[in-house]
């Protein structure tokens, strides 16, 4: 499902679900590009560049500063790739390398804003999309009630519901098993839920909501 | 059932909040910008380059040891003249032989000395081996320069000067003279480094010989002819304020170590030394010839030595272990390997003790072979008796001086107990520690009756003393001084005995004499 709704990260139909040919194209992409070929880079790195830029601006909110967290994921995928013994787990791997240097990268942030190096307040606020009047206010608030939230708890959230992938994904992205993962996710939704109902802007923008899927 | 439903509402609400987010955050579907390649390529590649270090350290260490090991290799050029080389590389000098360095240094070779020359890494100098004979070094002083000298066991550490050493294999025997400069001495029986100075000389002997080089006791004790050079008593006073009569002090009173002091020891019996040559060249000082028997001083000494009970019995045994015969470099004056001074004096070196001076390890103060000889100085220790007197703070006030007089470690001037004539010095400094006391140097006139002699009271270590500060009764600062040291035939230098028991423990270091 996830590579489903990554359609550039997965230009070619491929099947995944079986483990890839060793001299399939993508398995000697990812053995090229281990090798330091700077040409298999390039051609990992336009694949799902996009993937990583849209990964990185939901998970830390609309704001200036997230190219230099896209070069980092890229630079770690390089040095990472070693690690990858199947060529058709590449996009969740793409994909948990990038969910952990933002949450490195929220953690950062969240330090420099208790040391005082950069003001809570003063952090860019999210600009959201014009002409959407009650949905940025809503926007703005669902990343201040993010910012409040743990390092993993915001990668959960933002892998589960915004990006809307599947647990099995969200507990592999995650390095956790299925279990864990929808255990934890349990008490997220719960303490998410009560934040926002301890929010005017968020309470009033779900509040027509009454009933939505389960997982 | 409320429970589940507050679940899947909430889980709604998270839903709807992801969609939101999903929404309302700007993304741009458009193709990756090529610029953005080109900042990870560009922070690859710095990466790169950081991977690189480890290997460019262990290049610059690799060429660092290479240009290290070069230079290591390059050694001292050296030129061998007159010598014949066997075939483990050692020199043999059949002539006058010379090593000449490219740096400027030279080592020249008595005939038949062996050598052999270990050039020392960077070309900082060599090591060179002495194995047997003699050897005169010229070394020429450069900074960070290594030399060293390895003869048998000892080891000389040159800087840049000029000596000259020699190495008896067969006698085990080992001389270091100074011309210049100095050296560090070590090894052998040397129990730490010494250093060597310019006009300085050191022998360690062989390792058979006796520890004590002052062998006159018991050669005279055997009835060999003792050589008297006619010293005075050192009469101590310290608390009287005038002299003791000189008459008071007769002949018979004398004490019996002065006779043996005076003695040379019998040719033959220990006087090994006496078949070798000066020990320090720059003193230009010989062996002196075998001692001549003086009558008068004959019939002083007999009677002392017809007395039973002060035998020399503690002389001590040859040790086991091999300790050299000699240990002493007394500045301008040589102790010789047989106890014989030389460079300006050629008597012999005694210790004496009144009648109630104990020496360490002695029978009994009679017998005067108990100099100690400690790291190249000349010791005496042991206890003085307190002196006993009548009619105390008193001018009248009589003490045993004459017979508890305290203990002395002299120096004869010649060997013959002759005067020292022409080659007298114009001055003389003796170098001493020991604690705190008066001590006196005395001296005495050849000729004079023994208990007549000059002194300097209360002497200090290193002073020196001219012939003008010797007064015939230096305790009360009066009396008649000496014209010069012409007619003298010995110094010493006393711990006088005091009012108290006391332990003493005192060492000469060394002796200068000047014009």
């Amino acid at each position: 499902m996830l590579l489903a709704r990554f359609p550039m990260a997965v230009p070619n139909e491929t099947d995944f679900s079986a483990p890839t040919a060793p001299d399939s194209p993508e398995a000697l992409l990812v053995r090229a590009a281990r090798a330091g070929d700077r040409r298999a880079c390039f051609i990992l790195w336009s694949r799902y560049a996009t993937l990583v830029q849209r990964l990185v601006r939901r998970f830390l909110g609309p704001g200036p500063d997230y190219q230099d967290v896209c070069q980092e994921i890229f630079l770690r995928i390089f040095k990472r790739l070693g690690e990858l013994r199947e060529p058709a787990a590449l996009p969740g791997f793409v994909v948990s390398v990038g969910l952990g240097v933002a949450r490195n990268e929220a953690r950062r942030r969240r330090i420099r804003a208790i040391v005082g190096l950069v003001p809570e307040e003063a952090l860019p606020q999210a600009p959201v999309s014009a002409g959407q009047g009650e949905a940025r206010e809503a926007a703005r608030a669902l990343y201040q009630l993010l910012d409040t939230l743990g390092a993993e708890d915001r990668s959960l959230f933002v892998a589960r519901f915004i990006e809307q992938m599947e647990l099995v994904e969200v507990a592999a992205a995650h390095g956790m098993s299925p279990s864990t993962a929808k255990r934890r996710l349990a008490r997220l939704v719960t303490r998410v839920n009560a934040r926002v109902q301890a929010s005017p802007v968020l309470r009033e923008y779900v509040g027509a909501i009454g009933r939505g899927g389960s997982f | 059932m409320d429970e589940r439903k507050d679940r899947t509402r909430a889980e709604a609400t998270c839903q709807r909040l992801g969609e939101l987010a999903a929404a309302t955050v700007p993304v741009e579907e458009r193709a990756p910008d090529a610029r953005q390649w080109a900042a990870v390529e560009a922070r690859l590649d710095r990466r790169r380059v950081w991977r690189l270090v480890p290997a460019l350290a262990l290049g610059a260490l690799a060429a660092m040891g290479t240009v290290t090991w070069l230079a290591a290799r390059r050694t001292l050029d050296y030129r061998v003249q007159a010598c014949t080389a066997a075939a483990d590389g050692a020199l043999t000098s059949v002539g006058a032989g010379t090593v000449s360095f490219a740096d400027g240094s030279k080592v020249e070779l008595e005939t038949g000395a062996r050598l052999r020359v270990r050039p020392a890494a960077f070309a900082r100098g060599a090591e060179l081996a002495l194995e047997d004979g003699n050897a005169n070094l010229s070394i020429v002083h450069r900074p960070g320069a290594r030399w060293a000298v390895v003869a048998g066991p000892y080891r000389v550490e040159v800087t840049g000067t000029r000596f000259t050493v020699r190495w008896s294999r067969q006698q085990q025997s080992f001389r270091l003279a100074m011309l210049d400069g100095e050296v560090w001495v070590s090894g052998g029986a040397l129990a730490r480094s010494r250093i060597l100075r310019a006009g300085q000389s050191l022998q360690l002997g062989e390792p058979a010989q006796p520890r004590a080089w002052l062998e006159a006791g018991p050669a005279a004790a055997r009835g060999g002819p003792p050589t008297i050079a006619g010293p005075p008593v050192s009469d101590t006073r310290s608390i009287a304020k005038a002299a003791p009569p000189a008459a008071a002090r007769t002949p018979s009173r004398l004490p019996g170590w002065r006779r043996r002091a005076e003695a040379a020891p019998e040719k033959g019996t220990s006087a090994k030394a006496h078949d070798e040559p000066a020990e320090t060249p720059t003193t230009g000082a010989t062996a002196a010839p075998a001692p001549a028997t003086s009558e008068p001083a004959a019939a002083l000494a007999r009677p002392s030595l017809a007395q039973p009970a002060p035998q020399p019995a503690a002389v001590p045994a040859p040790p086991t272990a091999p300790i050299p015969a000699i240990h002493l470099a007394l500045g301008r004056v040589t102790l010789g390997p047989d106890g014989q001074l030389s460079g300006g004096m050629t008597g012999f070196a005694w210790l004496a003790g009144g009648a109630g001076t104990t020496i360490s390890g002695a029978a009994t103060h009679e017998a005067f072979t108990r100099l100690v000889l400690e790291s190249g100085q000349l010791c005496a220790r042991g206890t003085v008796a307190a002196l006993r007197c009548v009619n105390e703070d008193t001018p009248q006030a009589r003490c045993n001086w004459d017979r508890n007089w305290g203990v002395a470690i002299g120096l004869n001037v010649k060997a013959d107990g002759k005067a020292w004539g022409e080659a007298a010095a114009g001055a003389i400094a003796v170098e001493f520690h020991g604690r705190s006391s008066n001590y006196r140097l005395i001296t005495h006139r050849n000729g004079d009756p023994d208990e007549k002699i000059f002194c300097v009271e209360n002497y200090k270590s290193g002073q020196i003393a001219r012939p003008s500060m010797f007064k015939s009764q230096c305790w009360a600062d009066q009396g008649d001084t000496l014209p010069d040291f012409k007619s003298v035939d010995q110094f010493n230098l006393q711990f006088a005995s005091g009012m108290a028991y006391v332990a003493f423990r005192y060492c000469i270091t060394g002796v200068q004499l000047l014009p």
